[in-house]
């Protein structure tokens, strides 16, 4: 039908936006991984540091994005910048927390046996803690990029393109068929990441910790 | 700085501001409390028609997935421009949160108390009201105040059917390139969304009954 | 050990920041490239691409295209700092929102050169030769209804104005030859009046929730919704004649491109405007394809 054969007509454009989105999202994910990890390792060792980091991180979530988009730019302009900068913001609270959890939650039995062997903090950080965590923090990227995906509809408007200028010029012209061209691929590609990751995770989770069916 | 000055001392602006916050408020509010009014009978439903629950969630869930603002768009042709749409897209949005955690919440009661009751000649729907529902309050208020917190974020988005709201005093800001706009209308819808998690999140305390408080 | 991971830590967000901060090439007046900006409405969007193709296709300046980027405010900050090298601006516009102009203008048949020679010593911007057709704002509503009460001008309006609902864009409400001035000028008291992205302006039209609009003369939805355009009658608002706005270092980098972009002068008439506009809008037809099938007919590209 119609639709059809607008996104034939129109491949290579809806082809580029989407690379251009899913850029956008990894960015920002990735970013939030090179931040987020050390900081949750940090508070892992520091307490007192637990209570306030989560909080500022729940407080981002919280912020509108249409806000936080406006925020941004009153420092960053319309830029790709704003775009990545806004989408690392929100990925830190997912990955932040779980690389908390997955960190603390390793049982403290098997960090004093690793410490007898004579493994130094680092080692066992290494060795130990973070193989263990990783299934836990594999969720946390999950959750970050498929919220990513999502959010990266609304990047358009900070001028970083993606899917969402498809997506809003359709709106302004009133054309569903644009629309549609800019709302299916972004949400096959929140399906894909969510699934994508999901098979990931269950390869990585090492055999006895797999959640049972 | 300057700019930012005269923008928020503007009365004209504050007027403004004052009118899409309530128009911000009544529009999440209402989709919030459908939302509600669906989800928790839905979930308690799904609780006693298990096969249905997966795809009923997983359809749910599908919605989630959609760009909010797509979903908006496509309430359009369907409902014109205005509060509807925006009410319409705001109300799909809003169930999951609120339809999985009733459903999780109910589900996870356990079967003891449950047989207890049963054996203290309850009916069904006795149950519901004295048992399951009480005892979910705490994870199905979780839900509520999760939808709600987002739903108010994505209320900015009205502004782009024309359903008003703080979201147009941030669009304007754009089109402008008015800092001034961009704040006044960016803060407060944070701030808002913000006292909505402080004060759900003490509903969600308040309403755990005493022998379930960690 | 633990400052380990502070100092860690820290440098990788120094390193984030700086990345963010030092991404950025060089902007503006290059040879060999150029960025092109539109507003957000169909008209700014098809002569966007007209630019940009008659430039692919005659010369090997490599084309950015920036179209739908924003509002009036975004593009011109964008050619100011080099973001953009050049996009179409309307005389009228320049007057009122770049150059700040609130007089009254006394002579229209010179407005046109007037304010390029403002634009070029304020700015080192200026326009190349206009393509012809005045785009002004005006004001619209449903033909059957100006019929019914009567209305031919705006003050034929004024008197009936507080039984309808107005809708304007966000630029139109906030600009300082739009809502505010114009209903100062003449008197309006609108029922209500709310703003909206342009396109959606339409679908308001087509629901009956509001009954006049701030229009585009050149339009292509004003035939097809039966629009009645209502008279200046007291010519509030200037001239909107369109016509490339464009760095001068960028002409000066690149030999041949202010003779290029000249030759569009003239080309188009509002009827002319307003039929490609109506393409795009009503048949939505891809801006792109209605711009070459344009510069095709005029013989400006192969």
């Amino acid at each position: 039908m119609e639709f059809l054969n607008y996104v034939v007509h129109n491949a290579p454009t809806i082809l580029d936006l989407t690379g251009e989105h899913l850029q956008l999202a990894l960015m920002g994910v990735l970013c939030a991984l090179l931040v987020g990890v050390p900081v949750g390792i940090f508070i892992s060792r520091h307490p007192r540091w637990v209570g306030p980091v989560l909080w500022i991180t729940n407080a981002i979530q919280t912020i509108p994005s249409l806000a936080l988009i406006g925020f941004v730019m009153i420092f960053l302009g319309l830029s790709r910048e704003t775009g990545v900068t806004v989408l690392f913001l929100y990925a830190l609270m997912p990955i932040i927390r779980n690389t908390y959890t997955g960190v603390t939650a390793v049982d403290s039995g098997i960090i004093e046996a690793a410490r007898g062997m004579g493994m130094t903090s680092w080692q066992i950080l290494r060795m130990v803690q973070l193989p263990l965590a990783l299934a836990i923090i594999l969720v946390g990227v999950r959750v970050a990029l498929v919220t990513a995906v999502g959010t990266a509809s609304m990047m358009s408007l900070a001028g970083a393109g993606g899917l969402g200028e498809l997506i809003f010029a359709g709106i302004d012209r009133v054309n569903t068929k644009m629309i549609l061209g800019g709302a299916l691929p972004a949400a096959m590609l929140a399906v894909l990441a969510e699934v994508g990751i999901g098979a990931l995770e269950r390869k990585l989770t090492p055999g006895g910790l797999q959640p049972t069916r | 700085m300057n700019e930012i000055i005269t923008t928020l001392s503007n009365p004209r602006i504050q007027q403004q501001i004052l009118e899409q916050a309530k128009e911000h408020l009544m529009i999440s509010f209402s989709a919030v409390l459908l939302a509600i009014l669906i989800a928790v009978p839905l979930g308690i439903f799904l609780t006693r028609c298990e096969r249905l629950a997966n795809p009923v969630m997983t359809v749910v869930g599908l919605l989630q997935t959609i760009p909010s603002i797509a979903l908006l768009a496509f309430m359009i042709p369907l409902l014109g421009i205005g509060w509807r749409p925006a009410l319409a897209a705001l109300f799909l949005y809003a169930l999951l949160p609120i339809l999985r955690n009733t459903y999780a919440g109910i589900r996870s009661v356990d079967r003891g108390v449950l047989e207890a009751g049963r054996g203290m000649g309850m009916t069904p729907l006795q149950l519901l009201f004295l048992v399951e529902l009480p005892m979910s309050f705490r994870v199905i208020m979780n839900g509520i105040r999760v939808s709600t917190v987002s739903i108010i974020g994505w209320a900015t988005l009205a502004a782009f059917v024309g359903a008003g709201g703080l979201g147009d005093t941030i669009l304007s800001g754009f089109a402008l390139v008015s800092t001034g706009l961009i704040l006044a209308g960016g803060i407060p819808v944070t701030l808002m969304a913000l006292l909505a998690d402080f004060l759900l999140g003490r509903l969600e305390k308040a309403v755990t009954p005493r022998g379930l408080a960690i | 050990m633990r400052t380990k991971y502070k100092v860690f830590t820290a440098a990788i967000l120094v390193a984030i920041l700086a990345l963010a901060a030092g991404c950025g090439g060089s902007k503006g007046g290059r040879a060999g490239k150029v960025v092109i900006g539109s507003k957000e409405f169909t008209e700014s969007i098809v002569l966007g691409e007209m630019v940009a193709q008659l430039i692919e296709e005659n010369t090997d300046i490599q084309v950015e295209r920036k179209l739908n980027l924003g509002g009036t405010k975004v593009n011109f900050d964008g050619i100011r700092n080099g973001d953009l090298d050049m996009y179409v601006e309307y005389d009228g516009t320049a007057y009122t929102a770049h150059l700040g102009h609130t007089e009254p203008i006394t002579d229209r048949a010179g407005f046109f050169d007037q304010v390029n020679k403002e634009l070029q010593e304020k700015f080192g911007l200026t326009f190349t030769a206009p393509l012809g057709f005045n785009n002004t704002y005006t004001l619209a509503m449903p033909r059957k209804l100006a019929e019914q009460y009567g209305i031919e001008t705006f003050s034929d309006l004024v008197p009936h104005s507080r039984n309808f609902a107005f809708v304007g864009t966000t630029e139109f409400m906030a600009r300082s030859d739009g809502y505010e001035p114009l209903v100062e000028a003449y008197g309006f008291t609108f029922k209500s009046a709310i703003q909206m992205k342009p396109g959606l302006r339409w679908a308001a039209i087509e629901d009956g929730s509001v009954q006049v609009i701030d229009a585009f003369a050149t339009d292509g939805n004003l035939k097809a919704f039966d629009m009645k355009i209502l008279e200046d009658d007291k010519d509030f608002f200037p001239p909107y004649n369109a016509a490339v706005l464009v760095r001068m270092d960028t002409l000066e980098a690149n030999s041949g491109l202010k003779e290029l972009l000249d030759s569009l002068g003239g080309r188009l008439s509002d009827e002319k405007m307003q039929e490609l506009n109506y393409r795009v809008a009503m048949l939505e037809e891809d801006p792109a394809d209605v711009a070459r099938d344009f510069l095709k007919s005029e013989g400006l590209i192969p």
